[in-house]
């Protein structure tokens, strides 16, 4: 019997190098980003993990998610609009003094990170059986850290400790789904 | 539950990727199945059966039966 030619482990050494390449690109371009906007933390933990997963992608292996294309349009132009809405809001606030145009920035901002929570809701409803399972119990996973780590701050904060800022909880929240489905994939790999 | 697919896929020289697009699924699905760490709703079952020319029976079988 002859053994399927599955060129898996093949298209494995592309990912990997691919993903490194793209995580040490999206670690520059945050940077650069961050340069701007002022907030560097979170430009360049986003320019990483999009870094890696675009790379992860360009290697011809599949996708993890096997989104439609129509889902993946979506996606990237719903996420293009968001992310580019929140660093031009980062970049023009501090220039504005409690005028109304920092609140009309904000509702903007958020009009499109809704715009793109619808984005990926669809996304994710155009999977199939086993990894819409798999994104639902990653958010449910990621739902459980984002709540530990708001409490443990809350917590401390009740200590005396110093408040963060309230715009962490939405990376951590990214960060917990995404450890949830890193978690998931060694169960089904 | 246990299932034939890696054998009948191979039997057949096809790829997990060949397999899962002729199923409408993902390659993640086929491989999950294959490994017995995912159990296929009867749509799916029914279309791999379709697929391999088979009752649903002759590829899949409860834990408890042994080969």
């Amino acid at each position: 019997m002859k053994k399927p030619i599955d060129g898996e482990q093949l298209e494995k050494g592309h990912a990997r190098r691919n993903s490194a390449i793209g995580f040490v690109l999206g670690m520059l371009l945050g940077g650069l980003v961050g340069s701007y906007t002022g907030n560097y933390g979170l430009a360049i933990v986003t320019g990483m993990i999009l870094g890696a997963l675009l790379g992860y992608r360009s290697a011809g292996r599949l996708n993890l998610m096997e989104y439609s294309p129509r889902a993946m349009r979506y996606l990237i132009v719903s996420g293009l609009l968001f992310f580019s809405t929140l660093m031009a809001f980062s970049y023009l606030i501090d220039r504005q003094n409690g005028s109304s145009f920092g609140v009309m920035a904000a509702l903007l901002t958020v009009l499109f990170a809704a715009l793109f929570t619808l984005a990926v809701g669809y996304a994710i409803s155009t999977l199939d059986d086993l990894q819409r399972r798999i994104q639902v119990e990653a958010i449910a996973i990621g739902f459980a850290i984002t709540g530990l780590i708001v409490l443990l701050i809350g917590l401390l904060g009740l200590t005396g400790m110093s408040q963060p800022d309230w715009l962490l909880v939405t990376p951590i929240m990214i960060g917990g789904w995404v450890i949830g489905k890193l978690l998931l994939r060694l169960r089904y790999r | 539950m246990k299932n034939k697919l890696r054998v009948l896929r191979a039997e057949r020289e096809w790829s997990q990727a060949t397999l899962a697009k002729m199923a409408g699924v993902s390659r993640q699905t086929i491989n999950a199945i294959e490994r017995e760490k995912y159990d296929p709703g009867l749509p799916l079952a029914f279309k791999l059966a379709q697929i391999f020319d088979l009752q649903i029976e002759g590829i899949f079988s409860p834990d408890s039966d042994r080969d």
